[in-house]
């Protein structure tokens, strides 16, 4: 009962805020509408039992690449400042909001102690560890390889030019 | 009445749907039309990741992992072409409030 209410709820929360962040004209706005569908995917992702990929797209897309996007927004239009800031605090509330959502999920589940049983995200993440580092070596591998490239691409595309330099 | 794949797969249909229409509305390339493709990306993880939670195989997550880094990368140089743009139109209105002020 609980998890199909939870459901419903963050699919609501998912597609209203997706709606604000791609249809929304003001940066800021969208920003914050962005972070908190990240924040329901990861909450979506944490319902199906898998806890090591929620904390990974949390760590990854709300905090990493969050703010960057916030920083970018930023330099980009300086007239946003106000509710940036706004924005970023209520970011750090969504976040405790998660984490009690999390505390009180796993205490409706009723998860067993590693010392009795393995749980489904406990299995989860030590298959993948070991499918990662065996069967799909290449794949992995290949996808650092890819970000690789695209951080230095990245770099080369932000470097202020000499002539600019000189000036 | 329990939540079943149809229900997800529901979901991820109006997330894609949605990047698709953030893709065509917005005209200009811009910080949104980059999230529109971003949610596309999170469409076909939340399809992966589904399948792989009702059909009791996990390879489903390994993909979703692969295809995390392949979207962070696309957002990654997206950012930057758009900053590189943005660095690239100042000069020229410098070049033009000079030509205004002589």
């Amino acid at each position: 009962m609980f998890s199909e209410i939870s459901f419903y709820i963050l699919s609501v929360l998912l597609i209203f805020f997706a709606g604000a962040a791609v249809l929304l004209p003001y940066t800021a706005y969208s920003l914050l509408s962005l972070s908190i569908a990240f924040f329901s995917i990861s909450a979506f992702f944490l319902l199906l039992g898998i806890e090591l990929l929620a904390l990974l797209f949390l760590f990854l897309y709300a905090s990493a690449i969050g703010t960057s996007l916030f920083l970018i927004a930023k330099k980009i239009d300086a007239q946003d400042r106000k509710p940036l800031t706004y924005t970023l605090s209520l970011i750090g509330f969504l976040f405790f909001l998660l984490l009690l959502f999390v505390a009180f999920q796993w205490k409706m589940l009723d998860v067993p102690q590693p010392s009795s049983a393995q749980s489904i995200g406990e299995i989860s993440a030590l298959f993948l560890s070991e499918a990662l580092y065996t069967k799909y070596l290449l794949l992995f591998e290949l996808s650092g390889f890819v970000l690789f490239i695209a951080m230095t691409i990245s770099i080369m595309l932000i470097q202020p030019d000499k002539k600019e330099l000189e000036q | 009445m329990g939540i079943s794949l149809y229900h997800y797969l529901f979901l991820s249909a109006i997330l894609f749907t949605l990047g698709v229409l953030g893709l065509t509305l917005n005209r200009s390339a811009n910080i949104q039309s980059l999230m529109a493709s971003f949610f596309m990306s999170i469409a076909v993880i939340l399809n992966f990741v589904a399948y792989s939670y009702f059909m009791n195989d996990l390879t489903g997550q390994i993909f979703s992992i692969l295809l995390l880094a392949i979207s962070a990368a696309e957002i990654i140089v997206g950012l930057a072409i758009i900053l590189h743009a943005k660095s690239q139109k100042k000069p020229e209105k410098r070049k033009a409030q000079n030509d205004k002020n002589i």
